[in-house]
């Protein structure tokens, strides 16, 4: 239960992008990671949505401009 | 005294002709406006607008095909446009179906423009105001779609006007949001730093066009199909075929660097619309820098809404959910181009690049292929994918006979 949403967050990202050293901060940006461009970035999402079990609004997918946009969606 | 006048006036006739003044007199014109707002320290914008909706009036009545009659039925049109979707207290089914109207409309002119007129000529004029006018209906969507989202600043029918009609803008972009248009008008006005920087671009921009791009123009397959011999297979023709993405470059990057140098000219900041595209590792990443601001449109306004929609359907594989979104975008992406056969051929043919790129990222990355290698091969396909970009179909089958 400690586990923090960022942690949680970064789990998914090292996963779904394959990079198991990345690290996550609210800042992070998809120019900060090569592979998250906008052909990704959709699963990336539903990714995200399963892990939380939630249901991201479609404006918060198209307009999230880091993570820290996300995190309260989650 | 009134001898003089006819010379005179051929004389500037002679210069109309002439390249360097067709992109340089938007420039001198913003100049002057940028200037004026400087040293007047005016901060009426009313009055502003309206000086600059007439300069771009002008631009477009010198400088293209268009007539007063084109140019008014066109700005009546964006008017009517910007009513009818903007104004409160209709319902959201008239803004929507009018939206709807003047999209179709529009399409109808663009894609049949003879539908529309008496003569054999359209309203509003050719060439360049077709791809003109391909601009022009994506901003409207851009427009009409951020508006119902309530992401617009407010509205002002001076400012989306001259938004609409900005002449460095108006013929092939770069595109700017209706939202930077607006942020920016709080402090314009020219700085001597930014008109020396604006004259850099122009420089730059003016060098690719008439020297790098007007010269490869020789070698292109396009201008070889206009001489009598042409068919066959040759070395020369593959040459040509490498040849033409680097003339599509130096010509389209080039009328940005103007383009975006004429809008320092008033202090504006235009968005850049090319990086380093021909240098790309994957077709993926040549989007990604090549007319940027038409990429981002696609990716906001098609490619999420179909990739999101697919993505929350039970129905759709993982095939679908990968295919589909990338071919769908650059399907109507190429016929966004214009309206021959060969433009969808081009669509199809990078939705289908797009598409595989992704599908197979694992495998590909795993190949660790050198750049080299990753770029050659996507030179090659960007290569023969652009030859529908250059030659109509027709064109093609008879260099293939």
């Amino acid at each position: 239960m400690t586990e923090t949403k960022l942690d949680r967050i970064t789990a998914i990202f090292r996963d779904f992008f394959n990079l198991p050293n990345i690290v996550i901060s609210t800042e992070t940006t998809a120019d900060d990671i090569d592979a998250w461009d906008s052909l990704t970035h959709v699963e990336l999402m539903m990714a995200l949505e399963e892990e939380f079990n939630v249901r991201l609004p479609t404006k918060v997918i198209m307009n999230a401009k880091n993570v820290g946009d996300l995190i309260e969606y989650l | 005294m009134s001898f003089f006048f006819p010379s005179i006036y051929s004389l500037l006739l002679d210069l109309l002709e002439k390249d360097i003044f067709r992109f340089l007199a938007p420039t001198l014109i913003f100049l002057i406006l940028g200037l004026a707002v400087y040293i007047i320290k005016a901060r009426s914008e009313a009055f502003f607008m309206f000086c600059l909706l007439t300069a771009n009036i002008v631009l477009l009545k010198v400088l293209t095909p268009m007539t007063f009659t084109d140019l008014f039925l066109l700005i009546f049109f964006l008017t009517l446009f910007y009513f009818s979707i903007s104004v409160k207290g209709f319902s959201p089914v008239i803004n929507s179906s009018s939206f709807l109207i003047f999209i179709a409309f529009w399409f109808v002119y663009k894609y049949f423009p003879n539908s529309f007129s008496i003569k054999s000529q359209s309203l509003v004029g050719f060439n360049l105001i077709v791809v003109g006018l391909s601009y022009l209906g994506f901003k409207l969507i851009h427009f009409y779609f951020d508006f119902r989202q309530d992401k617009l600043p407010p509205k002002d029918i001076m400012h989306f006007l001259n938004w609409c009609l900005f002449f460095p803008t108006m013929l092939a972009g770069p595109m700017m949001r209706y939202q930077d248009w607006r942020s920016q008008f709080l402090n314009i006005g020219a700085k001597f730093s930014t008109i020396s920087y604006g004259f850099e671009r122009i420089l730059l921009g003016l060098f690719m066009k008439l020297v790098l791009a007007n010269n490869l123009y020789n070698y292109t397959l396009g201008a070889k199909a206009l001489e009598p011999e042409f068919g066959g297979f040759s070395v020369g023709v593959i040459v040509s075929v490498f040849i033409y993405p680097l003339y599509l470059f130096f010509d389209f990057a080039g009328y940005t660097h103007i383009a975006i140098g004429t809008g320092l000219m008033l202090g504006l900041r235009l968005p850049e619309n090319f990086m380093r595209p021909l240098f790309a590792r994957n077709i993926i990443q040549f989007w990604r820098e090549w007319h940027i601001t038409l990429s981002e449109l696609l990716r906001d306004y098609l490619f999420l809404p179909i990739s999101i929609f697919l993505a929350r359907n039970k129905l759709a594989g993982k095939l679908i959910k990968t295919i589909i979104p990338p071919l769908v975008t650059f399907t109507l992406a190429g016929i966004w181009h214009g309206s021959g056969l060969n433009f969808l051929i081009f669509g199809i043919l990078h939705g289908i690049g797009l598409a595989f790129v992704r599908l197979f990222d694992t495998q590909l990355s795993q190949l660790k292929l050198p750049y080299i290698f990753a770029w050659f091969l996507n030179y090659v396909f960007i290569s023969f994918t652009f030859i529908f970009f250059d030659l109509k179909i027709s064109q093609i089958i008879e260099l293939l006979s």
